[in-house]
């Protein structure tokens, strides 16, 4: 009942604020009125308060303030735009990362080292690879940290394995690709794909995690597990510019992280839970895949660079 | 609605003529809103003017999110009233004479005066609830679903209230 008061009386608010009477409200509920007509004699006192009007020379002042106030904005915001253009972006991320990182302090940064995807400190070991990423020089020191760090993630995916988490053990998978790829670009080698990028989704993955994974030819399934030979790589004789040398450094250091990587995969698929095993073999494919595509680029660098080296070394006519 | 969630798309963009549409949509139901809780006229004037300029700073952090941008201009205008009561900068002395109230008939203006300063007496005898809801309701002409925006209650809860705040004011006023 007192429900069915409120309804009508905001209705009938509604209709005086709109400038009806209180009479045409009281009208439309006849057996309610004599409660009614009290509340709207009340609420149509209460009008006045809506009857006030600011003066028509503040309210153009204000106008105006608010107009000046909008331009000096507009001009500030112009002012800054560059620090929205998109190549800033990432330098203005690494050092807003940098400076948290300070604040952070180092226990916790250490601490973070040794965190996993799943667990609360990890956001700070990413910060942390940004942060290392952007103060190393490019080239050759830039190529072999995305190395180490493809390395990283090989180790996270070890540990990982106790846990059986499948679906995190694929986003790493494509991690390694990518840090592997990277290296490679900053050493300069050729991005010619010579072996297949294959479209995987894990059976135990989230519908939808899907990554661009280059793969060797499939393993049989529900084989027992043994790393897929490494692809023959043609050895030639080549003298080394500082270059070379560089490439040949990289080379090795992968050449040692594609057996470390073995390695661990093997202990990992020894103590992996049946149904992570899947996952498990098909991540180590694909990085394995990764490691001799990166490998077999570095070789064909190693081989245009002794070749326009011995170009700039032979006599001419 | 569809037109003014347009003109704070535009005013969000950096459009300044649909920032004064908004301005001029406004101002009066503010001032209204402003001028039922705070006495002294030069005072309703300038909260007045920090609402809009407290608006045009954060406007971009507006987002449509089932709140209507009414009830997002009165808070900043419900906060500005507070703080303002909070600073104790009064002027209690001088009486609300500085607004237009139907200038052009002398006689209504006077009559006006006297309802607006009765109600404000009236009102100051209301909890703060139904302050609110009166001044929202009847000063800012705010609909019931945005004037339950601002307060931050259900709408059921805020007929409740307006029901108590008008039984309330109509035993004051009538003791008058």
């Amino acid at each position: 009942m007192r429900r069915d008061l409120d309804d009508i009386l905001n209705k009938c608010i509604d209709r005086l604020i709109a400038g009806e009477s209180v009479e045409a409200c009281l009208e439309s509920y006849p057996d309610e009125a004599r409660e009614l007509e009290p509340l709207l004699l009340a609420s149509s006192k209460a009008l006045a308060l809506g009857a006030q009007e600011p003066r028509p020379d503040f309210k153009a002042s204000l106008r105006y303030r608010i107009s000046s106030e909008f331009k000096a904005r507009q001009k500030k915001r112009q002012r800054w735009s560059f620090l929205a253009h998109p190549w800033l972006r990432p330098w203005l991320a690494t050092v807003s990362a940098f400076l948290v990182l300070l604040v952070i302090g180092g226990g916790a940064v250490q601490a973070a080292s040794r965190s996993l995807p799943d667990q609360p400190l990890y956001p700070i070991k990413q910060v942390v690879e940004r942060v290392q990423l952007a103060f190393t020089p490019s080239g050759a020191p830039k190529a072999r940290l995305y190395a180490k760090l493809a390395m990283t993630r090989s180790e996270e995916i070890a540990e990982m394995v106790r846990g059986g988490k499948a679906e995190l053990m694929e986003g790493l998978t494509q991690r390694i690709a990518e840090n592997l790829e990277n290296s490679q670009v900053h050493m300069g080698a050729p991005l010619s794909a010579t072996l297949t990028d294959t479209k995987v989704r894990g059976p135990a993955g989230p519908a939808g995690v899907e990554g661009v994974i280059p793969t060797l030819s499939p393993e049989p399934q529900g084989a027992a597990f043994v790393a897929p030979p490494t692809q023959e790589l043609t050895k030639q004789p080549i003298p080394l510019t500082k270059k070379g040398e560089e490439i040949e450094e990289l080379k090795k250091i992968l050449e040692r992280n594609k057996e470390r990587n073995e390695r661990r995969f093997q202990e990992a698929l020894k103590r992996a839970p049946e149904r992570a095993r899947p996952a498990l073999e098909r991540a180590y494919r694909a990085t394995n895949a990764a490691y001799d595509r990166v490998i077999l680029s570095l070789e064909e660098a190693q081989k245009q660079e002794s070749e326009s080296n011995e170009e700039k070394q032979a006599p001419g006519p | 609605m569809h037109e003014e969630e347009n003109l704070v798309r535009e005013a969000q963009g950096g459009d300044e003529k649909a920032f004064a549409s908004l301005y001029e949509t406004y101002v009066n139901r503010v001032y209204r809103y402003i001028g039922a809780r705070v006495n002294n006229p030069a005072d309703v004037e300038d909260l007045t003017e920090d609402v809009f300029l407290k608006a045009l700073e954060s406007i971009g952090s507006f987002k449509w999110r089932g709140v209507p941008f009414a009830a997002w201009l009165f808070r900043i205008a419900h906060n500005a009233v507070i703080d303002h009561s909070r600073r104790k900068v009064y002027r209690e002395s001088l009486p609300f004479s500085g607004t237009e109230v139907a200038k052009d008939d002398p006689a209504k203006e006077a009559e006006l005066r006297i309802a607006m300063r009765d109600l404000k007496a009236a009102l100051a005898q209301l909890t703060e609830t139904q302050r609110q809801v009166i001044t929202l309701r009847f000063a800012a002409g705010l609909s019931l679903k945005e004037a339950a925006s601002v307060l931050g209650k259900n709408e059921g809860a805020v007929k409740a209230a307006q029901h108590s705040a008008v039984a309330a004011l109509r035993r004051i006023v009538g003791q008058e």
